[in-house]
């Protein structure tokens, strides 16, 4: 299994798909961190944890996006094509499944690191601030829900037909970019610009930082969601085709 | 290895009968040419056979259990070249064989090497697959299929797009196989099955017309296969079945099967081309 994930994991980190979408998110990381993310988050620093879960949850949709598109290719044409091989070796329908699911997972992780990178690059060097440390946690209670529903829902959609995959683009641009702000907010995008509005300002003229728990609740319930579609199509090979 | 084919209906959502209550069983050693029209259900009983398809009636039995029951060890006993299929273009040969090693869980480190050695592909082990000409992608398909040494090996027009000396040296491979295995083996090309199969099988519109060695089917056709000259625009006599024209001195020479020669033909030693038409034209059956 480990050389199949090694083969799975090269062909989607060489392909110019991932290239490609790699620059974008790159590129739109920056532009978030030096136009947005620079002004300070909610009246907060630009190097307080509201500001980097926010930058967070603005690049995020891109990087689901990214990962949706790479998925799209686990249901396209050129795939199904080279499963009439690949369906005659022994590998079960789960073991490929999780292989999948696990190279987009760590194809999704070197975009968050990229995009991790420059934030830190962008704070050392804007603001010579370098204590990271204190990011680590609530970006993992956001990209990791984020990543398992959206996978999950990918998986269902390329299940049911391979172009349904592209559909869901729309909607994640959407959720993404065009105000969702409350808790159940999938990437945090709009939430962490409002929430700290609502909180009381600290000694240091701030709110301080604490996860919401409806928020927390949220992401719980898209953790749950997302794993639980990943098990069913797991559970659920597809049908031997009976006449 | 035994599979016994009991009673197999198979009917497409669309309706359509691919496979009307056959039976039929291999067994290894084995040689199997499958010889059938488009459309006469051989793929389908390849596809039923490598438990990609349920049929509609019947059971397919591995070694005395249901094939469903036993996928995963026929799966692990298989190399399987379909008609039609897909390459990972961004890998290189030795890349995406090295991947079908790993996914059919063969072991040994040299059966890649083998496998390319014996598909002529040595200089094309480090192209990636994109760069590879149609032949060569077939070789790529026959090189998986061999890979692990397995046990069941089906395969469907497994020579297309290769040259004719490639043809010769693959139906050799394949025939050196069959020694201790089944090898199934559909293909148009009349002449790779007469020079390596053991048995043959006929299949027409779902139905199994022959099943035997070829031998065998060809004596069927003695005394059904004529030639006779004609001149341009004559019509063929009623009856017959045209194998083949070819223009000579005093006409067109017309190598004809029928179930009753008529006069002006001359009776000739059938082939088993000329056999395996007279089987599906017998009985005015096309």
């Amino acid at each position: 299994m480990t050389k199949v994930f090694g083969y799975e994991l090269k062909r989607l980190l060489t392909s110019g798909l991932f290239i490609a979408m790699l620059a974008v998110n790159a590129v739109f990381a920056w532009y978030v961190l030096t136009t947005e993310i620079i002004e300070g988050i909610a009246y907060t620093a630009p190097f307080s944890v509201w500001s980097s879960c926010a930058f967070i949850g603005k690049t995020l949709p891109i990087a689901i996006i990214t990962v949706l598109l790479l998925q799209a290719g686990y249901y396209g044409k050129q795939q199904k094509r080279v499963e009439i091989l690949t369906s005659a070796a022994p590998m079960t329908y789960a073991q490929t499944l999780l292989i999948r699911t696990g190279v987009l997972g760590v194809c999704f992780l070197i975009i968050c690191l990229i995009d991790s990178l420059l934030g830190a690059v962008f704070f050392a060097a804007f603001f010579g601030y370098y204590g990271f440390g204190a990011f680590i946690f609530p970006a993992l209670l956001e990209i990791i829900p984020c990543f398992v529903f959206a996978v999950g829902i990918g998986h269902i959609a390329g299940r049911l037909h391979g172009g349904l995959i592209y559909a869901l683009l729309p909607t994640v641009f959407i959720a993404g970019f065009l105000g969702v702000t409350g808790a159940f907010d999938l990437f945090g995008g709009g939430f962490f610009f409002s929430y700290p509005m609502t909180l009381p300002v600290g000694v240091d003229g701030e709110p301080e930082f604490a996860i919401n728990s409806v928020w927390l609740i949220a992401r719980l319930i898209y953790l749950a969601a997302g794993a639980g579609v990943i098990f069913v199509c797991i559970a659920a090979r597809p049908k031997i085709k009976r006449a | 290895m035994k599979i016994d084919i009991n009673n197999i209906t198979m009917i497409y959502p669309s309706g359509k009968k691919a496979l009307r209550d056959i039976s039929v069983s291999l067994e290894s050693p084995g040689f199997i040419g499958i010889l059938g029209p488009n459309g006469a259900g051989k793929t389908t009983l390849m596809k039923l056979l490598i438990a990609g398809l349920i049929p509609t009636k019947g059971e397919i039995a591995l070694d005395g259990k249901p094939l469903l029951s036993q996928e995963t060890r026929l799966k692990a006993q298989l190399g399987y070249l379909p008609q039609s299929f897909g390459l990972y273009d961004e890998l290189t040969v030795w890349q995406f064989l090295d991947y079908m090693a790993a996914l059919k869980g063969v072991k040994d480190k040299k059966a890649v090497d083998d496998v390319i050695s014996r598909t002529s592909l040595t200089e094309q082990r480090k192209t990636r697959i994109r760069r590879l000409s149609g032949g060569q992608r077939q070789r790529v398909g026959i090189a998986q299929a061999l890979l692990g040494d397995p046990q069941l090996i089906i395969l469907d027009e497994p020579t297309v797009g290769l040259d004719p000396e490639e043809r010769v040296k693959f139906r050799n491979i394949f025939s050196e196989m069959a020694q201790n295995k089944i090898v199934l083996l559909s293909t148009h090309i009349v002449e790779d099955v007469q020079a390596v199969c053991s048995r043959v099988l006929v299949i027409y519109d779902g139905l199994i017309l022959y099943d035997g060695s070829p031998s065998a089917l060809i004596s069927d056709a003695a005394s059904h296969v004529g030639t006779y000259i004609s001149q341009a625009g004559d019509s063929v006599p009623e009856g017959c079945h045209v194998v083949s024209k070819v223009n000579v001195s005093e006409g067109i020479r017309c190598r004809i099967v029928a179930e009753e020669l008529p006069k002006i033909a001359e009776s000739a030693e059938p082939t088993l081309e000329d056999a395996y038409l007279y089987c599906i034209h017998k009985e005015g059956r096309q």
